[in-house]
């Protein structure tokens, strides 16, 4: 790995690469151009600080296939714009807008218009450049001593060592001869001609600095955190707002949550339908009276009712109310199936699939035998039937005992229809053959019970 | 060497039989050479630039402070409100986009008219277009408040999955004006190449010769080069002519394809694109008279120069007046109630005020280019230019304001007025122009040398006319 330090390996000579000559004006410079491809070069070129006009023929420069490339991109770019309008708005997301065509040819030709003109002009320009062979670190012409006014007011001729006919001599005699004010040759040391490597260690150290930011917020959006993430851009994600339980020193009481203004009605609470709410055939207010009302004084243990023997000792307020006795619904067969999975939801859970009071969560807590239960009566006992239907929705409503309240779980409609299909289950028990349709009679006969 | 008669000091003047002069003062190929490149070699500015500088510097710095004080807190500290939901944000975005089209107007269409005399003001023009392109894009960024998601309106696919609704002229916009800005951007600077290449050759240190170096692309003026770069030209030239017609018609459909008396009117896209190369051209005269003073370019832009900017001026603004004439009559013939007070409400209601300067700007003042004094007399067409860029910002408030402060519903009608920080923006959108517009003299070639070259009068009489 020493043969750098051989001392007998030479230093990279220049090499000559170019003939340059210099001339005053545009005339000269094309007369030249076409005396050096007479004397048949090729590899040459004329060099002038604006396009001289005439200088194509002298030179035999053949029409550039720019416009071809120019004209490709522009079709590329309407056909994508046409396709990217049309997949993206009448297949992957169409927007209906007044029932306006999705496709609509006359309002997607703004965006493939430009779209035509923004590749095209790109392509041209880019294309240029790369046809030139642009861009270039360092060319043998740029080189030459004599050529720093070839882009103000002076003229030139190059002619490539590479061609053919090129020889030191021969080709400054040729220059002399055709009138050129200097001639130089121009030699051009291979390794000036790369890029600087001090400029290439500080572009590849500075794109690796730039690297950084963006990799460490995408490490960071990865990772899972234990601490709230950094949230650079909060948009509503944090507001400035009363939420329910927090304390606000604005009003006196402290809270955020406020009631009701006196006297007022918050909208959708305006329950004036007597039977459908409540259950009674008219209210003057005893309900609200008698569930308000403080409870009694625990009375003395006394063993849990288990079978339906009721404390008979004191009549219960609520029995002189006005219940009503049908539902105040429509009572159909949609309503009675809507009733049966509500009431699989939310009541069979303690009651039982057919109101016998065997829940699964009743059977779990009877054998855990810790004295706090309460089991469900069974709907199919004397009391129940014979409660009016208002009455049972009301416990439904309000809860008793240890059943809570459902009225803020199960809508009011749904609560209906759930007692419809409690006294289509209490009707299994009590059903007679007279009671169903002629017509119908003969298909219960094959239905089997356990 | 390329001289002209040093007694001429008049090109405006009409010589039957001969065609007028672009380069005065005995200049050749090396005198214009040293012209431009004088002003980005020399070692210190002229003092009216340091202070223009400090002043338009200060303005951009306001200009910061006031776009973050919007983006921190959101777009209630601007005046919009209902019903004027579009206001200063919308008028500002026009007005600069106007301006920005006389750039590419006169790199493109007059190239394609064979109009030489574009070639000493070409450059200037191509800057001052992308800079008024910044300030225009600007507007549109920020008044959506939340500018983080402003790449909604780029079809990405992102996890959302939701793509932007191409029907929609909003849409149009984003394509037009970010295309015509890439474009203006890579047409001035394809044309600036030879001319760093110049830059690069005459430089004196090794940091400019490297900066320049890489800025040429190690152009060396070679005539297979400049034969693909003439035809690129030519064929870019050909793309951004419809396309410069496109971007002020597209943004006028921001308002024409909308139900709004006083916006549905199919008058907008030639009116907008007229009035558009009317506010670039006066914008060109507002820079161009004091920059010739300032650096010495009285020899390349010449009272001919002048004098045909001021034609074009005295053209537009007189279709643009008409085209206000026009809205009228067709308020008019068209019948309808809702348009014609619209119309009577644009110049008789609250915003008269607003409507009559508009009119005065925009249609009065360039009538006195009638006048030769005017059209030759560089102090006299730099106030008109004024008026020109004044009215043609009220033009933008008229057309935004007045149709949206009284629209169907008389109840919620009120009268719009900017907040501070709605003027502050304003003017440090200007701020932000004239900083990159100094900054383009200090560090960039000026004037378009090598073109310049090519329309010189040839040595020893000989050359071909282009």
């Amino acid at each position: 790995m020493h043969y750098h330090h051989q001392p007998d390996l030479p230093a990279p000579q220049p090499v000559l690469a170019a003939m340059v000559a210099e001339f005053q004006t545009p005339r000269e410079l094309i007369e030249a151009a076409r005396k050096v491809r007479d004397a048949g070069y090729q590899k040459f070129d004329a060099h002038s600080p604006f396009p001289v006009h005439g200088i194509d023929d002298a030179m035999g420069i053949r029409m550039s296939r720019l416009p071809w490339f120019t004209f490709g991109a522009a079709v590329f770019g309407g056909l994508n714009a046409v396709g990217m309008q049309w997949w993206m708005n009448t297949v992957d997301y169409p927007f209906w807008i007044s029932g306006k065509p999705f496709a609509s040819i006359p309002a997607w030709m703004p965006i493939i218009f430009e779209l035509c003109i923004l590749l095209g002009c790109f392509t041209t320009v880019i294309v240029m450049f790369l046809l030139n062979g642009l861009p270039r670190f360092a060319s043998p012409f740029s080189r030459a001593v004599s050529t720093l006014r070839s882009s103000s007011d002076r003229f030139f001729v190059s002619l490539d060592a590479r061609d053919p006919k090129f020889s030191l001599e021969g080709s400054r005699q040729l220059l002399e001869s055709i009138g050129a004010r200097h001639v130089e040759a121009c030699y051009i040391d291979p390794a000036d001609a790369k890029f600087p490597k001090a400029l290439v260690f500080g572009a590849i150290m500075l794109g690796s600095v730039l690297v950084v930011p963006p990799v460490a917020i995408a490490k960071h959006r990865w990772e899972e955190k234990r601490i709230p993430k950094v949230h650079w851009i909060q948009d509503m994600d944090f507001q400035t707002k009363f939420k329910t339980q927090k304390a606000n020193k604005f009003f006196a009481d402290g809270r955020s949550m406020r009631q009701e203004v006196v006297g007022t009605i918050a909208r959708g609470d305006l329950e004036d339908d007597d039977k459908l709410f409540k259950g009674l055939e008219h209210d003057d207010g005893t309900l609200e009276r008698l569930l308000n009302a403080p409870p009694a004084a625990p009375a003395a243990p006394q063993p849990a009712p288990a079978g339906g023997a009721p404390a008979a000792q004191e009549p219960d307020p609520l029995d002189a109310l006005p219940w009503v006795k049908t539902v105040p619904i429509p009572v159909t067969l949609e309503t009675l199936k809507r009733g049966e999975e509500r009431y699989n939801i939310y009541c069979s859970v303690c009651h039982g699939i057919a109101g016998d009071g065997d829940g699964l969560v009743t059977l779990r807590a009877m054998e855990l035998q810790q004295g706090t239960w309460i089991k469900p009566v069974s709907y199919h006992t004397e009391n129940v039937r014979n409660q009016p239907i208002g009455r049972l929705f009301n416990t439904v409503t309000h809860g008793v005992r240890k059943m809570s309240a459902m009225g803020d779980v199960v809508t009011v409609q749904d609560r209906w229809a759930i007692l419809l299909y409690l006294r289509a289950l209490q009707k299994t028990r009590t059903g007679d053959p007279a009671d169903v349709p002629a017509d119908v009679l003969p298909e219960l006969k094959d239905v089997k019970f356990e | 060497m390329a001289t002209v008669t040093a007694s001429l000091v008049d090109n405006s003047i009409e010589t039957p039989g001969q065609r007028a002069p672009l380069v005065l003062g005995g200049q050749d190929y090396a005198s214009v050479t040293d012209t431009v490149c004088r002003i980005a070699e020399a070692p210190r500015m002229p003092l009216a630039w340091y202070v223009a500088l400090a002043i338009s510097s200060s303005l951009t710095a306001m200009l910061g402070v006031v776009v973050a004080y919007l983006l921190a807190t959101g777009i209630g500290v601007w005046g919009n409100m209902n019903p004027v939901f579009w206001a200063f944000d919308i008028v500002n975005f026009v007005f600069w986009v106007g301006i920005a089209h006389a750039g590419t107007l006169i790199s493109a269409v007059l190239f394609l008219f064979r109009q030489n005399w574009r070639t000493s003001i070409n450059r200037a023009s191509e800057a001052m277009t992308i800079f008024a392109v910044i300030c225009a894009g600007m507007f549109p960024a920020i008044h959506v408040g939340r500018i983080w998601v402003i790449w909604y309106t780029a079809p990405l696919p992102t996890q959302n999955w939701v793509w932007q609704n191409f029907r929609s002229p909003l849409m149009w916009d984003v394509f037009a004006i970010s295309t015509y800005a890439s474009v203006s951007a890579i047409f001035w600077y394809m044309g600036m190449v030879p001319d760093f290449a110049t830059f690069r050759d005459r430089a004196t240190n090794k940091w400019k010769y490297f900066a320049y170096g890489i800025l040429s692309l190690g152009w060396n003026g070679s005539a297979r080069a400049w034969h693909r770069y003439e035809r690129a030209y030519l064929l870019l030239a050909a793309m951004s002519t419809p396309l410069v017609l496109s971007v002020h018609t597209i943004v006028s459909f921001d308002f024409a394809t909308s139900q709004l008396p006083g916006w549905h009117t199919t008058i907008f896209p030639p009116y907008f694109v007229a009035g558009a190369i009317f506010s670039g051209f006066g914008m060109v005269l507002t820079l161009m008279v004091p920059s010739r003073e300032l650096f010495g370019l009285k020899d390349l832009i010449t009272p001919r120069h002048l004098e045909n900017m001021c034609k074009i001026i005295l053209a537009t603004g007189t279709i643009v007046g008409y085209s206000y004439a026009m809205e009228f009559f067709i308020a008019w013939y068209s019948g309808s109630r809702y348009e014609q007070f619209a119309f009577i409400n644009r110049a008789f209601g609250p915003y008269w005020w607003a409507y009559w300067t508009m009119v005065s700007c925009n249609v009065l003042s360039p009538q006195l280019f009638w006048f030769k004094k005017f059209r030759t007399t560089p102090w006299l067409m730099f106030i008109v230019s004024i008026f020109v860029n004044i009215g043609m910002w009220f033009e933008r408030f008229v057309i935004v304001v007045t149709s949206l402060h009284r629209d169907f519903l008389p109840s919620s009608w009120a009268y719009y007025m900017p907040t501070t920080i709605d003027i502050c923006t304003l003017i440090g959108s200007f701020g932000l122009f004239f900083t990159l517009f100094l900054l383009f003299l200090r560090f960039l070639p000026v004037v378009a040398m090598a073109e310049i070259r090519g329309v010189m009068p040839h040595p020893q009489g000989e050359g071909e006319q282009h």
